[in-house]
């Protein structure tokens, strides 16, 4: 993956830059530098060895050759390679993992993971005094 | 034969026998090859050596051996805790791990239970839940007193 073509990360935070902050992007994305925050994307997020996040990641799947620290999520996979230092808590549909990467943390892996973790729709009903008929409010 | 297999430098006999990691205090000690459980000389609990393969259901309150515990696609262990030197889980695990060797996943294997392992290796397709931690050495447990 590592030698991937542009197009499949047109996204890169090179080795020197340092971002904080929320982060929404659609194909992929490749992080060399230091991260602090939350990623969002349906596509894909390559850490690379270099690579320090101290963040919160959803995404459709996810390579780790660097460092995080903070929750995955990753409705594909989730790789981690030997040279991958992460701490936090995992939840993916498939993980792979090297011999060799260091990990802790609460691990959720399989299909019924991915789809436990999603936001369910409750409806609550407040109860009203007068006996006013109780309007539904959806919380999603 | 079980993990750790160094040949003990310098010994006349050193291909009989080879170092052993106490599963309960961490202590390392010489035994023969051909053994197939010995008792720990700083601990006094009895260490089994050999593998173990699993190959249909078995419920247990722990499985411990210094060897390889092997889970087969139709095997599957439930048990308080697996003390081990090496796993190999194809097939489904309901457990706490705790293994001073690589532990590693099949792609159609089940795990549900903490690990703890020095490394860590899972094909993909394997359901995994549980508390990991992985890639530190393994800590030994407190000598009771």
């Amino acid at each position: 993956m590592a030698d991937s073509s542009p197009q499949d990360y047109p996204t890169i935070i090179g080795p020197d830059a340092n971002f904080k902050g929320e982060l929404t992007f659609e194909k992929g994305m490749r992080i060399h530098g230091r991260m602090e925050g939350k990623i969002t994307t349906t596509g894909r997020v390559h850490v690379a060895k270099e690579a320090k996040l101290q963040a919160d990641v959803e995404a459709g799947s996810l390579l780790v050759e660097g460092e995080i620290h903070g929750s995955l999520v990753a409705s594909d996979r989730i790789e981690l390679k030997s040279s991958a230092r992460y701490e936090g808590d995992l939840r993916a549909n498939k993980l792979v993992v090297e011999e060799g990467a260091v990990f802790t943390g609460h691990v959720s892996v399989g299909p019924e993971a991915v789809k436990a973790g999603q936001p369910k729709v409750t409806v609550q009903v407040a109860r009203q005094p007068g006996g006013a008929v109780p309007q539904p409010a959806r919380v999603g | 034969m079980a993990i750790p297999l160094e040949p003990i430098a310098d010994s006349p006999t050193g291909d009989d026998r080879a170092i052993i990691v106490c599963l309960h205090c961490g202590q390392s000690q010489p035994a023969s090859r051909k053994a197939l459980s010995v008792v720990c000389k700083f601990c006094h609990k009895s260490l089994r050596l050999e593998d173990l393969p699993i190959k249909d259901y078995q419920a247990r309150r722990s499985v411990e051996t210094c060897g390889i515990v092997t889970v087969e696609k139709k095997g599957q262990i439930v048990a308080d805790r697996v003390l081990c030197g090496g796993m190999v889980i194809r097939g489904k695990v309901k457990a706490t791990i705790t293994s001073r060797g690589a532990v590693l996943v099949g792609p159609d294997a089940e795990i549900k239970g903490d690990v703890l392992a020095p490394s860590l290796a899972v094909g993909a397709g394997a359901i995994l839940e549980g508390q990991y931690r992985i890639g530190y050495p393994t800590p030994p447990r407190p000598r009771p007193n």
